[in-house]
Order: C-alpha cells, then sequence, then structure tokens
C-alpha cells in the first residue's frame, strides 16, 4: 500500500507544479511545490500555510477477490493567512483558490501504480483510483483560516508488493 | 499622544548582559539540527524513503530548564531554552538566514544527544534589540533504530 501512497502524492505532486508553478514551498533547503506529506516530513508545531498537507487515515481492505483491494483514507490539509498586501483580508479568496486548485489535481481520478524503492521507479502494472473529494467545512482559528478534504484512495494489493 | 524622541546610541550591552547572565546561570552548549545544503531534490526524499542529511550547529551560551505545567498523563516534558542572540545571529549570518526563517528550518534541538521539538519562539526585546530568544520545546517520542 506503501506505493500507492507514494504514487497519490507524486501524482498530486507532478498536477500542481503544472497548475499553479508559483505555489512552491521551501523544505528542508529544497525549492518544490507546494505539497507535501505530513508523515514523511520532520514534525512541525503547526500546519505550513498555503501549502497542501496530505495526512493518511483510515484503511479498509476488501480481501472477497481474486486481488486484495484496499481503501485508503487520506486527509488533506491546508491554510491560509492571506497575504501581508491585502493585511491578510484576501485570506477568504485565497482559502478559495485552494479549493480550486486542489479540485483540479484531483483528476483525472487515477494515476499508475509505480514502485519508488527502485531507481528508477518502475510500474507495478495496476493503477491507484480514488473517489471525488469531500471538502470539509472552512474553520477559522484567529487569522488563519484552513479546510481538510477527504478523500479515499482505492489500490489493488500485487502478490509480494509493499 | 506623545512619542519618544530621545536619541539612544545602539550599542550591544542588552547582549553582553544576556550573555553573562546565560553564561553565569550554566552556559550551556546546545545545537540546532538543520538540513544540510543544498537539499536531497529526489522524490525519495519527499516520501521518507532517504535519510535528510543534516548538520547540527552548536549554540551558546544556553540555558536549558523544565517549564513548569500541570503534569498530564501521556503528555511529553515541555523544556524552556533560552539562547544568546549573539549565538543565533552568527550562525543565521553564515546561513544567510534571518533567526526566524533559521528556527522554522530546523529539525529540532540536540541537547546531550537527545533531540528535541521546537513548538515556540519568542525573542525579547530591549530598545529595539532582540537580547536572546526563548524557545518552547519538547522532547521527541522513542524512534526505533
Amino acid at each position: 500500500m506503501q506505493n500507492a501512497k507514494d504514487s497519490f502524492y507524486i501524482a498530486l505532486r507532478n498536477r500542481l507544479a503544472v497548475l499553479n508553478p508559483a505555489r512552491m514551498m521551501t523544505l528542508r533547503g529544497v525549492q518544490r511545490p507546494g505539497i507535501l506529506t505530513e508523515e514523511a516530513e520532520a514534525v512541525s508545531a503547526q500546519i505550513a500555510p498555503d501549502v497542501f498537507v496530505l495526512r493518511w487515515t483510515g484503511l479498509k481492505a476488501d480481501l472477497n477477490l481474486p486481488q486484495p483491494l484496499l481503501q485508503l483514507d487520506c486527509e488533506i490539509h491546508y491554510t491560509t493567512s492571506g497575504t501581508q498586501n491585502s493585511a491578510g483580508m484576501d485570506r477568504g479568496r485565497q482559502l478559495e483558490g485552494m479549493d480550486a486548485e486542489l479540485l483540479s489535481i484531483v483528476a483525472p481520478f487515477s494515476t499508475a501504480k509505480m514502485d519508488y524503492t527502485q531507481a528508477p521507479p518502475v510500474e507495478v502494472g495496476t493503477t491507484v483510483f480514488w473517489n471525488q473529494p469531500a471538502f470539509g467545512p472552512a474553520t477559522t482559528i484567529r487569522d488563519r483560516v484552513e479546510r481538510a478534504v477527504k478523500v479515499s484512495i482505492f489500490t489493488y494489493q500485487e502478490q509480494g508488493e509493499q | 499622544m506623545s512619542a519618544d524622541l530621545s536619541t539612544r546610541k545602539p550599542n550591544r550591552a542588552p547582549l553582553r548582559v544576556a550573555d553573562a547572565l546565560l553564561r553565569s546561570l550554566g552556559g550551556a552548549s546546545i545545537c540546532l539540527r538543520l538540513p544540510l545544503a543544498p537539499g536531497d531534490k529526489s522524490d525519495a526524499a519527499q516520501i521518507g524513503l532517504a535519510a535528510p542529511a543534516v548538520l547540527d550547529v552548536p549554540l551558546a551560551p544556553a540555558l536549558f530548564r523544565k517549564v513548569r505545567v500541570p503534569m498530564q498523563e501521556g503528555q511529553p516534558t515541555k523544556y524552556e531554552v533560552l539562547v544568546s542572540a549573539s549565538a543565533v545571529a552568527a550562525v543565521a549570518g553564515e546561513w544567510m538566514a534571518s533567526a526566524d526563517s533559521l528556527f522554522q528550518m530546523a529539525m529540532g534541538l540536540v541537547i546531550a544527544d537527545k533531540l528535541y521539538l521546537i513548538e515556540a519562539v519568542a525573542a525579547p526585546e530591549l530598545f529595539g534589540q532582540t537580547y536572546l530568544y526563548r524557545l518552547l520545546v519538547r522532547e521527541t517520542r522513542p524512534q526505533s533504530q
């Protein structure tokens, strides 16, 4: 299932880099598209603003099939305080911009499953697919406004696959 | 409404006093764990496959003490670290970063070979000069070998 998680993240990252090249962040000395997997980065006290943070939560397995079908639940969190030029009063607009970006990068709702433990990465042979995003309510915490979006990712577990 | 327009010569007295105070209270040395620049740009580094290269940068004088907060079951102990602003400025200058971005970039503090996570940073000032940094840190959970 790690292959599915990695493939989902890399697909969204590559799509974001094409859709909005300006949404960049500097993390661990590297400038890269503004999306990260929370469990693969250093622990931080707060979610970084203006970037998409992928948090893996639930896991379900359907074993009554020739190949086990796994459902991985992913929460995509993002928060913004607006821009300095607008004294933060455009935070609603910024959040709406991120909503639209997320809606764009999740489509199409599938990607090829890759094994990133090998260099160069190799195709596993099946696809990773997911459902439509379920947008949670916008939450205001002082000067920040944030949202969590839930997406369920489905993948077949191949024999001997991680 | 009135403004204080009196002239003050900028000097480093607040920093020297803070450094002397930190030294007199123990003058410990702590390390800021920073990612090695330039970082790893590979996919493997972004999905937790490649171990990050880090550099422990020493900061001294510093003071490390336990924060007196009500104990709660399962909650890691929190500590307060007071660190010299002149030491932080020297490191920040070396990394061409502001002190704020230096602490944001840091993956934690290493004190006596133990990693602590930075929860909050405060920078008290006197006459417009930051004379020390107060960091609220907490112990990391044990990590497997």
